[in-house]
């Protein structure tokens, strides 16, 4: 039996059976200004050229899933072409439940689509545990998912999330874009509407800063010894589909552009200091350090030296390089810091999640129809797809984890300097 | 830098307080949140019949697969149900908020973990927040006395003035 896996993402869905390739498309519907009649569902965009003034309709809200019709709409354009009753589905799912938000995703599944048996967890757990697979010294491992709609920073033993160092940020990618059409539009042009643009203009224009001071001076600096100024020519929609980058130039032209100056660096800057736009929180490299001094301290050099750095945030340039370096700064001299390498941060958790379906390792397995039917969402909420547990004896179950992990660790190091 | 407000000062020499600053940066921070800063641009076409409107538009004839099983009348009305509830739609903010509150005086609800949400959110940082102008994006050295906000030069005061200051209070 084939299964799908889904990674369903607050801006995009990856989407693929497990032993094919995955597909990233947006979890999204747009309207075009300029078009009244027709939506475009998902990939339907590759239609529509004319991306300005798009209007977005999500499904999901702050990472979580609360427009359930427009997600169904979603699913049954993507769906097409999978034969649901011969497939198990595969589903990524928040990291916590919050109780307040209904899950119709079982009903959904079951059916509306028919799909014969469903799996649900939180990516990170698809993370962790592909990892704990592949080799016994990634029992331990600390994803950083910083994605669309927040940065979650996330410690795991085997696979299972350990709640207590669960941290969110509230920042991703939408906060910047958001920011970044507010800095244009008051300091050159309005571009309000135009979210899909300015996205574009983030992902092409934008880095995270090494020393941010020295490119503070350097953007203050006139013509030629300015290194960091770039114009982004806007997109016409006849020649250019999407806009491009290029320095600045004298000559006058007919191209509508906006000057990229400190807004390259100073954006995804949010990111590591939200409390400089007044998100009075964590940034990213401190929310690690903060994560692993919450957790036993026997488990927090594992953590340290096996970072999983994923999600569409991550992508600006120099941003593992800033992060290795500000959680550098802020653990234990005595610590290791390693950042694992990942071939593409947008799709790893659909990999791992993919190659766990492979296997059969999926964490909890999966819901039949017929179980579904006997119990109803109940059963699969509480029983299988539990992601965290406030139990007394969870406590001794996982102290019990604990020293067989740093056990085994110890022998491991004995064995690595004989 | 005295002279710019002179001959103005009625208007110019009010301060705005604490509480209004403070909405005034709620409201900056909940703007990053929206997911469109316009509105869906054809939502108040309604009534006209050739333009059906956004959801209905699109809430697609859901292909019926024909019930599989025995039960096909109770699924049959389960999904309708079902219709009807995925058709509910509200804020995040606002599911959250009247959840919390309802718990609030419920003695189980600590074990239940539904307050995972709150204590996942990042705590503040112990470094001060940086101060940027509020114009430009350079370091802001000197405050607005009126509305707080940080502007770098006198140039970028002058723009602030001119464009900003307490236009965003009202
Ligand atoms: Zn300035
Ligand atoms: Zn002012």
């Amino acid at each position: 039996m084939k299964t799908l896996v889904v990674d369903n993402g607050g801006y995009s869905i990856k989407i693929g059976y497990a032993d094919g390739e995955c597909r990233t498309v947006p979890n999204a519907v747009f309207k075009s200004r300029t078009d009244r009649k027709r939506a475009y569902i998902s990939d339907q965009l590759d239609e529509l050229n004319e991306r300005t003034g798009l209007f977005y309709s999500l499904p999901c809200e702050r990472g979580y899933l609360v427009n359930w019709d427009i997600q169904r709409q979603i699913w049954e354009h993507l769906f097409t072409g999978y034969q649901p009753s011969e497939t198990r589905i595969a589903l990524s799912d928040p990291i916590y439940t919050v109780p307040a938000i209904n899950d119709y995703s079982g009903e959904i599944l079951f059916e509306d689509f028919g799909f014969s048996a469903v799996h649900k967890s939180a990516a990170p757990r698809w993370i962790g545990c592909a990892a704990a697979a592949v080799s016994s010294s990634n029992r331990l491992c600390l994803v950083v998912d910083s994605g669309y709609s927040f940065t979650h920073v996330v410690p795991l033993l085997d696979g299972q999330i350990l709640q207590s160092g669960v941290l969110r940020i509230d920042v991703g990618g939408k906060v910047l874009t958001n920011l970044l059409k507010e800095w244009i539009s008051y300091r050159e042009i309005n571009m309000r509407e135009e979210t899909y643009v300015v996205n574009e203009c983030k992902e092409d224009c934008c880095y995270v800063s090494i020393d941010f001071d020295i490119d503070m001076k350097i953007s203050r600096l006139k013509n030629e010894t300015n290194t960091i100024r770039r114009e982004y020519v806007l997109p016409d929609f006849r020649q250019n589909m999407r806009g491009f980058v290029r320095n600045p130039v004298r000559e006058k032209d007919d191209l509508q552009k906006v000057s990229m100056n400190l807004e390259r660096f100073s954006l995804p800057e949010v990111l590591f200091k939200p409390n400089d736009i007044g998100i009075d929180q964590l940034g990213i490299g401190e929310a690690v350090v903060e994560s692993t001094k919450r957790i036993h301290e026997h488990l927090a050099p594992g953590l340290l030296q096996n970072i999983y750095v994923v999600g569409g945030s991550s992508l600006f340039p120099n941003f593992r390089q800033r992060l290795e370096r500000e959680v550098r700064s802020g653990a234990p001299d005595l610590y290791g810091v390693g950042l694992a390498s990942i071939p593409n941060p947008i799709t790893h958790a659909w990999t791992s999640g993919a190659m766990l379906a492979k296997s059969d390792e999926l964490p909890g397995g999966f819901m039949t129809r017929t179980e579904y039917l006997e119990c109803g969402e109940d059963f699969m909420l509480e029983q299988r797809f539990l992601e965290f547990n406030d139990d007394p004896d969870y406590a001794e179950y996982l102290t019990n984890k604990l020293t067989k992990a740093t056990s085994k660790s110890d022998d491991a190091f004995v064995q690595s300097t004989n | 830098m005295r002279s710019a407000t002179r001959g103005q000062r009625d208007e110019k020499t009010r301060v705005v307080d604490a509480s209004v600053r403070f909405m005034r940066q709620k409201r900056q921070r909940d703007a990053l949140e929206n997911d469109n800063f316009h509105e869906d641009p054809h939502a108040n076409i309604v009534l006209q019949k050739n333009v059906p409107k956004f959801e209905e538009e699109d809430m697609p004839a859901v292909k019926r697969r024909k019930p599989s099983t025995p039960g096909a009348k109770t699924e049959l009305g389960r999904r309708k149900k079902l219709e009807s509830k995925l058709r509910f739609r509200r804020k995040f903010t606002a599911l959250h908020e009247e959840y919390n509150q309802s718990k609030i005086n419920d003695p189980e609800a600590s074990i239940k973990g539904y307050q995972a949400y709150e204590e996942a959110a990042a705590p503040p940082s112990t470094v001060p927040p940086r101060k940027f102008c509020g114009v430009c994006g350079c370091f802001g050295g000197y405050t607005c006395i009126r509305c707080g906000t940080r502007f770098c030069s006198i140039e970028c005061r002058e723009v602030h003035n001119d464009t900003r200051c307490l236009k965003w209070t009202c």
